[in-house]
């Protein structure tokens, strides 16, 4: 505060006016003062920048408002405090005092103050002294909070370690990279030549000594190799980057290959400044792909010889040869492109499934197999081609190429088919030749049905007819027997001769129609055939011929008969008759003798085949009766066959018929032989097993 | 046992004649009737007040044949013990077991000759031939 002292007064009797205008003008003066005061005053004590006095005691005499904020205090904890205790470095502070109390400037004292949390906070203070009449009253102090630039010096330099210690590690990588490749390194300094390269690149030069040169390493490229070493060097200042395969000629004559890649780095003018780079030693690399390549070579002379088409494959199954056959054929361009020239033979049904047959083929390492159309340049007709291929593998197994053949199997594939064809055709033919066949038999069986079915009518038939003949029959004869008895003196004679001759005939009438059925009965229901005695029946049969056997004095011999599979009925019905023929067709006046003998024969010995019999019981008849001419043999088993008329010999001309019916239906066979005056043999054949 | 009353069931009027004659012949003292049919001869047995003893019963006839009517017969609890001798012109081995299978007492032939039939006819009617027990062929002579 500045105190003036007022002006002496020498205008006493002035005017009252000019009086009030000057207090007034004061008073005005005054005011703005104070104002400028106040405004000052709110400058300081609100500025944005912390601001204190310290008095020579160290003690703080005033504060800012942004003083009290950078470190937390209020007023009354700061403001009387000495300033001491608010820093870190105290010792620090307590020379800044020193100094300052000498009255030096500060400027930028770097320090740290302890905020009212506990925290440090980076400050410069600046500081100057008031001195008033040689006396210190106290600095003036102005701090800048440095903290966050503080921080950030920090966090930059933190990352600059870290980009350091990446590079650092990346470089430490590519080494070890290097190295386990066994790729040797270079650093080449453009400017001066100065060329460094590792143990490594040495030894893929061929050299042991770690001090060889440049030049000595770049005398050993191969002479024919050396223009494009540096060509390739030359190209690479323009280009900036350089790749080169090149053979080496080692100290010990040996030839080796090597792949070099480099890299240029420019300088701030963008000039070149150092080639980095690496060599491989590709000797066995090269090696095995000259290898290939001459495989490749010869396996394509072979190709060419071939009469088929042929082809081959990278690994990955695209095309990259045809032989001269291909282009022959297809008529396609040598110079087309392989992928396209294939792709427009081939017909486009079966192509699809080719393909992914390819594709699996190269998947599994697989042979591959497929047939497909492919047009023929010279007439556009597509002809069935079978296309294979197999995989070259290296002794790890891994496929090298593929070697493929196109064969043309158009003629065969199309007999194929022909053949098939009339194979099907065949079949087809014998099918229907079968259901002809199956046709026929169905007419067969359908016609035998019917014949069976008449026969079996037929039979009825002649069963009923007779049958039903036997009625009339029997009235003929019995009413003409009893006008014979009942009117015997009222008839005449002739009346009496022609009633007789009525009767009679009925009565042969009446024997025809009994034979009639007695025939066709056998025919009519199936007989069941039983183990039969024929001694049994031969007893039976003597017993039921008694009374002409008696009359004529027969002797019947019989000798061992078997048993075998039949029908008693029946049998004794055929022995009935054939005895009684035997008996019947004697000689006069000699008695008959009947001989009745069995035996065993084979259908061989029989003279059979055909038969499912092999064995035969042979029942002989033989008599010494008046025998017949063996012309008649077959006639005599005919039915109504006679021999002889009915005043000779009785009888119906069935019985024999029956005979052989009945030997018939016991599946076995009956013969006659005949000898005029002497006698007959009959001859029944029945199979042992039926 | 004699059996005095008779029943003959046989369609055709010759044969009709013929066993009455028989009858007659014999000079057996019966009372019989005829009827042509199995239809008829139902309706009399089962409508009669009198049954007759003995039934002499034809095969072939019109409308229901022989063995269908002695079926019938035999199925009727009043008629079932009435022995039926079937009367047939046939000889067949296969009726003959019918006869026998269906019940009948016993099985003649028709024979050829009249005194035959006047033999049998004799025979039946005064017992001899056993009638009750078992199925009996009446042998021809």
């Amino acid at each position: 505060m500045y105190f003036w002292s007022y002006p002496r007064i020498y205008f006493i009797i002035m005017d009252s006016t000019i009086l009030e205008k000057k207090l007034a003008d004061q008073e005005k003066q005054l005011q703005e003062m104070k104002s400028k005061l106040e405004k000052v005053t709110d400058f300081i004590e609100n500025a944005t920048v912390p601001l204190h006095w310290i008095n020579d005691e160290g003690i703080v005499t005033w504060a800012n408002q942004a003083e009290l904020n950078l470190l937390g205090y209020t007023k009354e904890e700061y403001i009387g405090q000495s300033i001491i205790q608010f820093h870190k470095d105290k010792k620090g502070i307590e020379e800044l005092l020193f100094r300052l109390k000498n009255n030096e400037i500060v400027n930028n004292h770097a320090s740290q103050l302890i905020t009212k949390d506990g925290q440090f906070k980076d400050v410069l203070i600046s500081s100057s002294s008031l001195f008033q009449n040689g006396k210190f009253i106290h600095t003036r102090c102005f701090t800048r909070d440095i903290s966050d630039i503080r921080r950030e010096e920090e966090q930059k330099t933190k990352e600059r370690q870290n980009a350091r210690k990446s590079i650092e590690e990346s470089e430490i990588r590519s080494r070890l990279a290097i190295e386990a490749a066994e790729m040797g390194a270079f650093d080449w300094d453009l400017s001066n030549q100065v060329f460094f390269s590792s143990q490594r690149l040495i030894e893929i030069f061929g050299f042991t000594d770690p001090a060889t040169s440049h030049a000595n390493l770049i005398n050993t490229f191969h002479p024919d190799d050396k223009p494009l070493r540096d060509k390739a060097v030359a190209d690479c200042l323009s280009k900036g980057s350089l790749v080169y395969e090149a053979r080496v000629i080692w100290p010990d004559k040996s030839i080796h290959w090597v792949r070099v890649y480099g890299k240029i780095t420019y300088d701030e003018k963008d000039q070149p400044k150092r080639m980095f780079g690496i060599v491989t030693d590709i000797t066995e690399q090269k090696e095995a792909e000259l290898i290939l390549k001459e495989d490749a070579r010869k396996i394509r002379i072979i190709l060419e010889s071939l009469p088929q088409m042929a082809w081959t494959a990278y690994p990955n199954g695209a095309v990259n040869y045809f032989s001269k056959n291909w282009y022959e054929y297809t008529g396609q361009q040598p110079e087309e492109e392989l992928l396209s020239s294939w792709n427009a033979v081939w017909h486009p049904d079966l192509t699809s499934y080719a393909k992914e047959k390819w594709a699996e083929a190269i998947r599994t390492g697989m042979p591959y197999e497929v047939e497909n159309l492919a047009k023929r340049a010279a007439d556009g007709i597509y002809r069935w081609m079978s296309i294979k291929a197999v995989p070259l593998k290296n002794a790890e197994g891994d496929i090298l190429m593929w070697a493929g053949s196109i064969t043309d199997i158009h003629e065969q594939k199309t007999f194929a088919e022909k053949l098939e064809q009339k194979i099907s055709e065949r079949t087809k033919q014998l099918k229907q030749s079968q259901m002809d066949m199956a046709e026929l038999n169905n007419v067969l069986a359908e016609k035998n049905f019917e014949l069976e079915k008449q026969n079996s009518e037929l039979t009825s038939f002649t069963y009923i007819a007779s049958h039903d003949l036997q009625e009339p029959i029997r009235k003929i004869h019995t009413f003409s027997q009893l006008i014979l008895e009942r009117e015997q003196d009222q008839l005449s004679k002739m009346a009496t001769d022609y009633l007789n001759r009525i009767t009679s005939a009925s009565i042969r009438m009446k024997q025809l129609v009994e034979a009639f059925l007695n025939y066709s009965r056998i025919g009519n229901a199936s007989i069941i055939l039983e183990p039969t005695d024929l001694n049994v029946i031969l007893q039976e049969t003597i017993k039921s011929l008694a009374e002409s056997i008696q009359e004529k004095q027969a002797v019947i011999e019989v000798g061992e008969l078997p048993i075998i599979q039949g029908s008693s009925i029946q049998l004794q019905q055929l022995f009935i008759n054939l005895i009684g023929n035997a008996i019947k067709y004697c000689k006069p006046n000699v008695c008959p003798i009947v001989e009745v003998q069995a035996h065993k024969l084979s259908d061989k010995e029989i003279g059979i085949t055909g038969s499912e019999a092999t064995d035969y019981w042979n029942i002989r008849i033989q008599d010494n009766g008046i025998g017949f001419d063996q012309e008649h043999a077959a006639k005599i088993f005919e039915v109504f066959q006679r021999l002889h008329n009915k005043n000779e010999y009785a009888g119906t001309g069935i019985g024999l018929s029956i005979c052989k019916k009945i030997v018939l239906a016991h599946k076995g066979y009956i013969t006659a032989t005949g000898d005029l005056g002497v006698g007959s043999v009959f001859m029944i054949y029945f199979p042992v097993k039926i | 046992m004699n059996y005095t009353s008779l029943l003959l069931v046989d369609d055709d009027p010759d044969d009709l004649l013929l066993f009455s004659e028989a009858l007659n012949e014999i000079e057996a003292h019966v009372s019989y009737e005829s009827v042509p049919d199995g239809i008829e001869a139902l309706k009399k047995l089962t409508s009669a007040t009198h049954i007759p003893q003995l039934i002499f019963l034809d095969l072939n006839m019109p409308i229901m044949h022989g063995f269908e009517c002695l079926k019938r017969i035999k199925a009727n609890e009043l008629l079932q013990k009435i022995p039926i001798i079937i009367f047939t012109t046939s000889s067949s081995p296969l009726d003959i077991n019918t006869a026998k299978h269906l019940g009948a007492s016993a099985y003649l032939c028709k024979p050829m000759h009249f005194n035959h039939l006047c033999e049998h006819l004799k025979s039946i009617l005064s017992g001899v031939v056993e009638l009750t027990s078992g199925f009996k062929i009446i042998d021809p002579i």
